[in-house]
């Protein structure tokens, strides 16, 4: 038996109920109704379903970005037909074994499939505007793609699928914005946001709302990745110090924001390593760059001390000595 | 101490992954969902990087993508039907 609410909710009301039945709160058989209810008495069960899960959208994922990689690596010598084959076969046949799967009760592989189907969606939306010549930009592939597959997502109440149209819509709005000659999109911030909390509400979790934040710090590191201007240190600076200022205030929501914008902000310096003896323009951006990472990790480093957890520390500051080590600023 | 840009490639990538397989590991040991999920995210998110940064052949990328995928499913598949073997051990 699933449960919609959170588990934390459910942990909250077992540790409650004995000292509500003690102050006469309830009665008995509201307290028996209420444990059957949220299987209160089976809270100790281990319940690592999620672990198969992730591993199993994990291979599709990867197996799908196999399949597009090889069909690029060979798109000059494929005619049209060819390559609708390609890509609508494995859209239909990704649902079809997902969908005969989830009837088997193999749940995990199921929404793996499911998600590999949902892949395939984008890529035959982008295959249809280049064969057919329309004029449609980057973003406007993303916010089909993820608009497609709400529907489906919220038929098969499917997470996964949900997630990927919630990261397709994320990553359509920061592309709208970085689009030549367009202002800030806020109707189609609007209409993203209406539709991931359509979902959120479909599927009643809460860490939910936490992915979308996650995703749209993702949606802002990709724009500012792009961007080789010291505009974009100072937008990361100030994306940190905010989050890092709301985490501060011990908000569980924006401290995985923070969390994650640590990553992202340490990350770079892994990549620009490659480019280390060839790269001497943008120096100021670098320099811009790690002043943020270094600021970030002091951070986030003062944040996880305190509450005792070190071990997310490690990627900044293995980052950050790396860089020094180099010598790269 | 001054080593070289390829030394510090290797030695960044290979720390990140190796807190990324710490936090996977203590993850799976103590069932802990939030380890587990931020060493597979970063994992993932180092990958992406290396896969769009580094100009090698784009079959033989899309050779190692489907290899670590099938090894993904595999290892879901063998991960799911662990409790059904457990559980027929306890009975």
């Amino acid at each position: 038996m699933s449960f919609t609410v959170p588990v934390a909710f459910r942990r909250t009301l077992a540790r409650e109920l004995p000292s509500w039945r003690a102050d006469g709160l309830v009665g008995e058989t509201a307290s028996l109704a209420l444990t059957a209810r949220y299987g209160l008495n089976r809270l100790a069960e281990p319940d690592d379903r999620w672990v198969a899960r992730t591993f199993a959208l994990l291979g599709a994922v990867a197996i799908g970005a196999g399949v597009l990689s090889f069909v690029a690596a060979h798109w000059g010598q494929l005619d049209a037909l060819a390559r609708f084959a390609i890509v609508a076969t494995t859209a239909i046949a990704a649902y079809a074994a997902g969908l005969v799967l989830r009837g088997r009760g193999n749940t995990a592989c199921a929404e793996a499939a499911l998600v590999a189907g949902s892949l395939a969606f984008g890529g035959a939306i982008a295959l249809g505007a280049q064969e057919f010549n329309a004029s449609l930009e980057l973003w406007q592939v993303y916010a089909l793609w993820g608009a497609g597959l709400v529907p489906l997502a919220f038929v098969l109440r499917s997470v996964p699928v949900g997630t990927v149209a919630l990261a397709a819509g994320a990553a359509s709005v920061p592309l709208h914005v970085g689009s030549f000659g367009h202002e800030m999109p806020f109707i189609h911030f609007a209409i993203a946001s209406a539709l991931a909390a359509v979902l959120a509400r479909r599927f009643g979790l809460l860490w939910y709302r936490e992915l979308a934040l996650a995703l749209a710090a993702v949606g802002v590191f990709i724009v500012l990745f792009g961007e080789s201007t010291n505009a974009a240190s100072a937008a990361i600076a100030g994306v940190a110090a905010l989050a890092l200022a709301a985490g501060a205030a011990r908000s569980a929501v924006v401290a995985v924001g923070a969390t994650v914008i640590a990553f992202l902000a340490a990350l770079p310096a892994t990549y620009w390593f490659a480019y280390n003896a060839g790269w001497q323009a943008e120096h100021d951006v670098r320099l811009g760059a790690a002043g943020v990472a270094l600021l970030v990790a002091i951070a986030v480093a003062v944040w996880h001390v305190r509450r005792r957890d070190v071990l997310p520390l490690a990627p900044p500051a293995a980052a950050l000595g790396a860089s020094s080590c180099c010598r790269i600023w | 101490m001054t080593i070289g840009p390829i030394a510090g490639v290797l030695l960044a990538n290979g720390l990140v992954l190796a807190v990324a397989g710490a936090l996977v590991a203590r993850g799976l040991a103590v069932r802990d969902r939030g380890a587990f999920l931020g060493g597979t995210g970063i994992a993932a998110f180092a990958g992406f990087l290396r896969f769009a940064e580094y100009d090698h052949d784009l079959t033989r990328k899309a050779l190692a993508f489907v290899v670590v995928g099938i090894a993904f499913v595999a290892a879901a598949w063998l991960y799911e039907r662990r409790p059904a073997r457990e559980a027929a051990h306890a009975a």
